[in-house]
């Protein structure tokens, strides 16, 4: 009679994708808890054989059910006729894998009582997905100094998270009394968001919210890109530094919001600093020009006479003065000449390192060598030096003074420390080496001691003295000091008695800045 | 014009030397020289009129250096067309570049010695007396000479 009462309801349920059961419990004693009938989704969800099932006892089919009290419920719900929800439990079958379920109890008449179950492992997963995912933010904004908000596009707070850097400083101070206008502060009172549905303009001064504003309408627009603001609070001298970003679909907008007071006044210091040192710098280097002038004049100007009047005297007493006398004068007149020469060079090599207003121009060295040579026809006809300039020489871009000085220099020098008795000879070649250009001037003549290199271009320093050979001791120290003005080197090369080759080494590309 | 006789106004503050020019000036004697040992001199003597056939200026002097000395003569129209040549110790560039900004028409650096001296002045000569034409005036813009203010 009754199975028959549960025929009329079970052919529906065998189309519906829950798994449904009935247990029939006669009295209470869970031993006597019977399946009664099983529908065809029971053996997806539950993993049922809903061929054996029927007729057996529930403590044979699955004992750990009875274990876990399933017999107390469902007397109970036989006793209230009520549906009682089991929610969701991990559930482990013989014949299937571990899920969960979701299930509840429900009265039929009688013993006879229904349970319904569901698999919502999916949905279980899900969630458990999404609270690993949360506490992920959570760790992330909690540990970023950024004041995190997450809006909608219509500008209303979703979430606002960290800030933690932002609650050190008084505008966003958790005291509300040392927070004048700063609603911001209230939102980072934990645990709870009191800002989540207020409108941005709710949270923010005006001015404030007029910057982060403009920023989400720019990060709204197509395509979708990062917009970092700033803004100074003139009211508490912080400065604030922020990014807005919109998700793919325009709907979430991100902001972030950062106290850059510390970091502003940092780099303002630095600033000043730099501008502080690079005007001291150009103030001594204005003094120090300053000072070469007047030395050019002031220092020149009484050695001047002294040469002058030297040379008139010396016409004056013609024929009064002994040997002696006259060889006296003539020391006299020759050491000024040479102090007036050493100003000179002095002052070439100070104004070496002065900043050249000129841009530099293109130099072929085919034609450019022998015009610098022409300025040295004299010293080269009394020496009778063979100089031989290679062919097919590069062209480069160089100030033509200064490459002239420094030509000038190198070969004079080559003329000069030739061996004694002999007759200069003089190579210089040039060529492109990589990234570099080479000028190079070789000579046959005394050579130098490879110990002195570094020495040799030193100013005043000489390995000679003037009486060998005559000279301030400055022009490869000029020559160097020009040619490291163009991020370039300069090397020498030699051997007592061997030669002497120098080689100067331009880069093709110059420094953008040259010092 | 030519002339045979060259009228040439020195503004020149060092005595010394002075005493140089002056024994390198003697030895071409077909000239006559005239003195003056500052910029405000050198003005005050080309306000008198007889103005000379040009002027050698040093640079470096007291109350008017070379420099203001010339612009003011550059920018008086009675003066300006009058030869200056700067005759200076300085071999400096910013001097150089500076002089001829302001208006020289030449730049002299005065030599060691004796006969580079004379050298050097005799030079000058030839070239202001001989080579080149010298004006015979002030060119006057239309205005003053309507205006008659001389």
């Amino acid at each position: 009679m009754s199975s028959n009462r549960l025929d009329t309801l079970t052919p529906a349920w065998d189309l519906l994708p829950e798994g449904i059961f009935v247990v029939k419990l006669a009295g209470s004693n869970p031993a006597s808890l019977t399946y009664v009938y099983v529908n065809q989704a029971c053996s997806e969800v539950m993993g049922f054989d809903t061929s054996t099932v029927i007729g057996r006892h529930v403590s044979e089919v699955s004992p750990a059910v009875i274990e876990g009290g399933f017999h107390l419920q469902i007397a109970k719900v036989k006793e209230t006729q009520k549906t009682i929800e089991l929610g969701v439990f991990p559930y482990q079958g013989t014949l299937v894998s571990r899920r969960w379920l979701c299930a509840s109890l429900f009265p039929i008449f009688g013993d006879y009582v229904g349970v319904c179950a569901r698999d919502v492992s999916e949905h279980k997963q899900n969630e458990i997905e999404r609270d690993h995912l949360l506490d992920r933010y959570r760790a992330l904004s909690s540990v970023v100094p950024d004041l995190l908000l997450v809006l909608n596009k219509d500008r209303i707070l979703l979430a606002c998270e960290g800030g933690g850097e932002l609650g050190r400083c008084p505008a966003f101070s958790k005291e509300p009394n040392r927070v004048p206008k700063c609603h911001a502060t209230r939102m980072l009172n934990p645990p709870h968001n009191p800002c989540a549905g207020k409108h941005l303009r709710e949270v923010f001064p005006a001015q404030f919210f007029n910057v982060i504003d403009l920023a989400i309408r720019e990060a709204l627009m197509e395509p979708p890109k990062a917009c970092h603001f700033t803004f100074h609070d003139d009211e508490s001298h912080l400065d604030y530094e922020g990014r807005a970003a919109a998700t793919e679909s325009g709907e979430i907008v991100v902001t972030i919001l950062r106290n850059v007071t510390t970091q502003r006044a940092f780099e303002k210091e630095l600033e000043d600093r730099v501008a502080r040192r690079t005007s001291d710098l150009a103030q001594s280097n204005y003094e120090l020009q300053q000072f070469a002038y007047a030395a050019s004049h002031d220092l020149r100007e009484p050695l001047h006479k002294i040469t002058a009047f030297g040379g008139r005297l010396s016409d004056h007493l013609e024929g009064q003065l002994d040997e002696k006398g006259q060889q006296y004068l003539g020391i006299l007149i020759n050491a000024s000449s040479r102090l007036e020469r050493l100003i000179d060079d002095l002052l070439d090599y100070s104004r070496a390192g002065q900043l050249e207003e000129a841009a530099p121009v293109e130099v072929n060295l085919n034609e450019f060598i022998p015009l610098v040579l022409e300025d040295l026809s004299e010293r080269v006809l009394e020496t009778k030096a063979d100089i031989q300039i290679a062919t097919e020489l590069p062209t480069l871009w160089v100030h033509p003074s200064r490459l002239r000085r420094v030509l000038i220099n190198l070969v004079s020098n080559a003329l000069k420390f030739h061996k004694p008795g002999g007759v200069p000879q003089v190579a210089i070649n040039s060529w492109v080496d990589g990234d570099s250009f080479k000028i190079s001037v070789q000579d046959q003549g005394i050579g130098f001691d490879p110990k002195f290199t570094d020495h040799i271009f030193h100013v005043f320093t000489r390995l000679h003295t003037r009486f060998d050979y005559p000279g301030t001791g400055i022009g490869l120290a000029l020559c160097r000091r020009l040619v490291e003005r163009y991020g370039g080197s300069i090397e020498a090369l030699g051997k007592p008695g061997e030669g002497t080759t120098f080689t100067v080494i331009l880069p093709k590309v110059f420094p953008l800045e040259m010092p | 014009m030519k002339v045979e006789s060259l009228i040439l106004l020195f503004a020149e503050d060092d005595d010394e030397d002075w005493m140089l020019i002056e024994e390198a000036l003697e030895t071409c004697d077909q000239d006559s020289y005239e003195r003056v040992k500052n910029g405000e001199e050198l003005l005050s003597r080309l306000l008198e009129g007889n103005t000379p056939h040009m002027i050698i200026l040093d640079i470096r002097m007291p109350r008017m250096d070379g420099f203001a000395a010339l612009e003011e003569i550059r920018k008086d129209p009675f003066l300006r067309h009058l030869p200056v040549m700067v005759m200076t110790t300085s071999k400096s560039d910013i001097d150089i570049a500076r002089s001829y900004a302001c208006g020289a028409n030449g730049y002299l650096v005065k030599p060691t010695t004796f006969p580079l001296m004379k050298e050097m002045l005799g030079q000058a000569r030839r070239y202001w007396a001989e080579l080149v034409e010298l004006p015979e005036g002030p060119w006057l813009p239309k205005e003053i000479k309507a205006g008659g203010v001389i």
